[in-house]
């Protein structure tokens, strides 16, 4: 299960849960589960946040691989992108490295 | 009203044009002759980036009105390489990468040079006063400054 | 990786890292190279725009019969040629931008919102026609109470500038509307506790005054739209393929049908990543069914343009008594302008990232106020609250007695150190860069009476995004790389470089341009330290599939297997056997039977690059101040910063120096200055004070390169980070050489001097 990481106003949707342990293997299935378990979330992660998957910052990439021991932040997007974005903040946690997905 | 029929040298060749009491020569080079190298980032004469000579005297064109400029000469930057040759300074400010925009560079090379042609051997803080007129906010001015003494040691040199 | 380019056309030439002559090095020093106000349309008329001379009034009504009246006029515009848009977050640069916001900011609606902000415009046949033609708009206004103040505008009884805005990110959502437009933050661990373990603590409030871009090149744009509705637009913008979108989007036109041409850009610094004047010339011209240009004045630029937060920041850092940093707190008001999206989220993220620390807490407010809407400016929001923290930082290392830059290496952020916003980082430069200033003649020099030596560290995240880039092999196989991000500061020089080594072909005989919207397919903007980093990778691409081409045509022209040719140092190699019988082929030999062996020969790359690493850097500062005029002036500066890999040396150089004396302008002289009435008091350079030649030294720099794993030539971005240290280091030098500790910025000569007077210190 990777570990993903959200609070701030995204954790104020979710009734104040920051840390949620999710099956999902890319940031879609992310995006899906998160999704599925907080409705309101949707329009948030639709709206664009930058996920960093294992310390790796990636924006608009609904197509990123998450591994099972990953851990993943959901950050405000930074500088750029082409979605929408709301409000929200963003927070953090302690966790292991793992390798990074290899870039093309 | 009328406008005014003016007469002038522009980088050696006759020109002729009318304009409006209230245009400046910046204006006239840019709209009316069509010589764009001339740039205008401010209209106050702040920025230098519309230096050119006139009469072998560096001025903003932006403080020079076109009916002022009746059988005068004016060099621009335009003028500034001859024949297939670049202006040594031109060469070498590309060479230092003493530009990045290019926006204030035509501005720079015309006051560089007024410079250079007074004084052959000047110092760095020479350099830095003289260009005090011209604005670049792209490079911190070292590449630049650096690229004025540089040729004013190879021009030196012959 | 990067292919070898050892034995091919080029002689084992390699041209990245080398410092090549710009490829459009000689329009720009002949005077050839067109600018936005450089381009020009036959029939072609002059836009012009009426502004508000109010900070904040409701428009009761505009009458333009009178200007329409006017012979010579073609085409007026006001709040009623732009349809309402709905409520919705959209990228403008490097911040986010609400499109409700944007229709209103480009044309005022129900209210004007700061002196500037556009009421009108019209097109006319000339210039002097046009000016007429703005006094004969009648518009009435009811004046209403403004507030320019950030900490005024907070205050619960502050003029409302916007009745339908809530704070955002706060429980319960409030019942009233307020000139905060959110509240975000960053938190991490237990502050509380942390603190609790400090043996010492400072906490201090400092002050920035909103500074401008200062982009010497004002906004210009030509719109042509003919009848059918196609629109061709020529424009000075970071982001041709933005102002595209924009545009589309606020005059509800097919993207398609609006082909967008980038000019040289005459600077931006973040500055030209939104839309201005471009809606406007559209909306004119088709209107007029003629050719509009648009130039705003410096005037305009200051009052209707950029700039970027004035803010107010409170730091709290606690350190155990041999250095360590165990908590940091902070909290940021930034200014956004009329409307919100101040960049007050990267504010916060940037705060502590350069340390290690377990507890961090910052938290941010974005507020709105009667001033220009703040645009991008260099690493947004970063240099703000990193000068408050860089500050308190150097106060810890006086009260500890330890040495500033040991103090930032017990405490810097290292690979796998989990930064302050999340996650953890991977390999980054900061380290190396406090120990190469350590290791500078400049470090170690004596420093006489009044003079003051400063070093600060500075961070920015750097971004990737949709890239998309071509390149074609010519007849005579010389090669035409196209791009779509404007280039700003060399960018043409150094995808040429890459391209001359990915390809085996000579620089010079790479000729690269910007192309237009219609030319390639989506590109975010240039910025975010993103044009070299993602248009250098997406190269890879386009040259990946020329050399994948380029076997297969081998192999069809040898009659080989694939395994038997290989692209390999500028050719492709036949192997084995094969190559007894026959000879690698360059490019150049391709190219010339390109006809009779498939038809033209190119690639194109298209990526969302991913992979941005961190730029991080230390400046480290001398200076003097006069104690009888309260002047201060540089003395010596050195920049580290870490660039990955350079793909071009002096280009990379520049932005280091440029970025460090943009920051000594902001720190020492830039500021906003505002009248009692609301309205901007320096809106030009005399007295709007950037530095000139004469204030500077030479800007010494040092190029750190720790490559950055997930770029093929290891690149980061570097245009930003340069300027986030200085307003830092020179604050610190400013205590050292005066004893005082400034929270305010600028540290103008006027302010200086009465800080050294009310302490009795100004008799030299």
């Amino acid at each position: 299960m990777a570990r993903v990481v959200l609070v701030g106003n995204l954790a104020q949707i979710t009734g104040g849960v920051a840390e949620i342990d999710l099956s999902a293997t890319s940031v879609q299935q992310l995006f899906r589960q998160l999704s599925e378990r907080y409705p309101a979330l949707e329009r948030y992660l639709e709206g664009g946040v930058a996920v960093a998957i294992d310390g790796q910052i990636f924006q608009d990439s609904l197509l990123e691989p998450i591994g099972p021991d990953s851990e993943v932040f959901i950050l405000p997007q930074i500088a750029g992108g082409r979605g929408q974005v709301l409000n929200y903040d963003i927070s953090s946690r302690v966790g292991r490295a793992q390798p990074t997905q290899k870039m093309s | 009203m009328a406008k005014h029929h003016i007469q002038a040298k522009v980088n050696g060749d006759d020109v002729e044009f009318l304009c409006e009491t209230e245009e400046t020569l910046l204006d006239v080079l840019r709209d009316t002759l069509n010589l764009t190298g001339s740039k205008e980032g401010c209209a106050s004469g702040d920025c230098g980036a519309c230096s050119v000579m006139l009469d072998g005297r560096l001025v903003c064109a932006c403080l020079v009105l076109g009916c002022e400029v009746g059988g005068r000469q004016i060099e621009t930057i335009e003028g500034m390489a001859t024949g297939a040759s670049l202006h040594p300074l031109q060469q070498r400010f590309l060479e230092a990468a003493a530009l990045q925009c290019g926006i204030c560079t035509p501005g720079f090379l015309v006051a560089s040079r007024a410079l250079l042609e007074k004084n052959p051997s000047p110092t760095e803080t020479e350099v830095r006063y003289w260009l005090a007129g011209n604005l670049c906010r792209c490079t911190g001015y070292d590449k630049i400054v650096t690229a004025v003494l540089d040729t004013a040691a190879t021009m030196r040199k012959g | 990786m990067a292919e070898s380019s050892g034995h091919g056309a080029t002689n084992g030439q390699h041209f990245v890292g080398t410092r090549q002559i710009r490829p459009d090095g000689v329009d720009k020093v002949t005077g050839r190279a067109r600018f936005g106000a450089d381009v020009s349309l036959p029939g072609q008329l002059i836009g012009r725009v009426l502004r508000s001379p109010h900070p904040h009034a409701r428009i009761v009504s505009i009458d333009t019969s009178k200007a329409e009246a006017l012979p010579g006029v073609k085409a007026v515009i006001t709040r009623q040629d732009f349809a309402d848009q709905p409520s919705e977050f959209v990228p403008a640069g490097e911040m986010m931008m609400n499109y409700k916001d944007v229709v209103r900011n480009v044309m005022a609606r129900e209210k004007a919102l700061y002196e500037g902000h556009a009421v009108a415009a019209v097109a006319a046949t000339s210039t002097a026609i046009a000016r007429r033609a703005l006094r004969l708009i009648d518009v009435k206004y009811e004046v209403l109470p403004h507030v320019i103040d950030v900490v005024e505008a907070m205050r619960p009884d502050a003029p409302l500038l916007h009745d339908d805005l809530f704070t955002a990110g706060v429980e319960p959502k409030p019942a009233k509307p307020s000139n905060v437009a959110k509240r975000v933050e960053i938190k991490q661990g237990d502050v509380e506790a942390g603190f609790k373990t400090a043996d010492v603590v400072i906490e201090r409030e400092f002050k920035t005054a909103p500074v401008h871009q200062g982009y010497i090149e004002p906004h210009a744009a030509l719109a042509s739209v003919s009848e059918d509705g196609s629109t061709e637009l020529w424009t000075t913008t970071q982001g041709h393929f933005i102002v595209r979108a924009h545009c589309a989007r606020l005059l509800g036109l097919d993207i398609g049908k609006v082909r967008v041409t980038a000019t040289e850009i005459g600077g931006g610094f973040g500055g030209k990543t939104v839309v201005y004047l471009e809606p406007l010339a559209i909306a004119l011209s088709r209107k007029a069914k003629r050719p509009v240009k648009m130039v705003m004045s410096r005037e305009e630029v200051f009052k209707a343009s950029g700039p970027t937060s004035g803010a107010v920041v409170r730091v709290k850092l606690g350190a155990t008594r041999d250095g360590k940093f165990v908590a940091a707190a902070a909290e940021l008001k930034y200014q956004a302008g009329a409307f919100q999206g101040s960049p007050v989220q990267p504010g916060v993220m940037c705060a502590f990232a350069p340390y290690d620390i377990e507890h961090v807490h910052v938290v941010g407010y974005d507020v709105v106020s009667n001033r220009p809407k703040v645009a991008a400016y260099r690493a947004p929001g970063a240099p703000i609250s990193e000068y408050a923290v860089e500050s308190v930082v150097d106060e810890i290392s006086k009260k500890l007695g330890i040495d500033p830059i040991q103090l930032r290496m017990m405490n810097a952020a290292r690979e796998g150190t989990k930064a302050a916003y999340g996650p953890k980082f991977g390999p980054i430069g900061l380290e190396e860069t406090l120990n190469s200033i350590k290791k500078t003649e400049h470090w170690n020099t004596p420093l006489r009476k009044w003079q003051g030596r400063g070093v600060a560290s500075g961070f920015w995240f750097n971004i990737g995004g949709e890239t998309c880039v071509s390149l074609t092999v010519n007849e005579d196989g010389t090669i035409s790389l196209m791009a779509g991000t404007p280039d700003i500061g060399g960018l043409r020089a150094s995808l040429t470089s890459v391209a001359a080594d990915e390809l085996g072909v000579p620089y010079d005989k790479i000729r690269p341009i910007i192309g237009d919207t219609g030319s390639l397919g989506f590109n975010f903007l240039t910025g975010g330290s993103r044009s070299a980093f993602s248009g250098s990778m997406a190269l890879v691409e386009a040259a990946k599939q020329i050399k994948a081409d380029l076997c297969a045509r081998a192999c069809k022209l040898w009659e080989a297997r694939p395994e038997l040719v290989e692209w390999k140092d500028g050719a492709v190699r036949p192997l084995g056997a094969l190559a007894e019988k026959v000879k690698p082929m360059t490019i150049a030999d391709f190219a010339k039977v390109a006809g009779k062996t498939g038809g033209p020969i190119g690639g194109v790359g298209r990526i969302n690059a991913q992979g941005a690493g961190p730029s991080f850097g230390t400046h480290l500062v001398d200076l003097e101040v006069d104690p009888e005029t309260g002047r201060t002036t540089i003395l010596r500066y050195t920049v580290a910063q870490d660039a990955g890999r350079a793909l071009h040396p002096a280009y990379v150089e520049g932005q280091f120096q440029g970025g460090a004396v943009q920051g000594i302008g902001w720190a020492l002289n830039e500021e906003y200055v505002y009248g009692a009435d609301g309205k901007l008091q320096n809106p030009g350079f005399l007295d709007y004070r950037m530095p000139v030649a004469s204030d500077v030294p030479m800007i010494d720099t040092i190029l750190v390169e720790v490559g950055n794993p997930k770029h093929p030539y290891g690149v980061r971005g570097v245009g930003e980070t340069p300027i986030v240290p200085p307003l830092g280091a020179i604050a610190n030098a400013m205590e050292q050489a005066t004893g005082i500790r400034f929270t305010e910025l600028p540290m103008s000569p006027p302010k200086v001097l009465k800080a050294l007077k009310d302490r009795g210190l100004n008799k030299a």
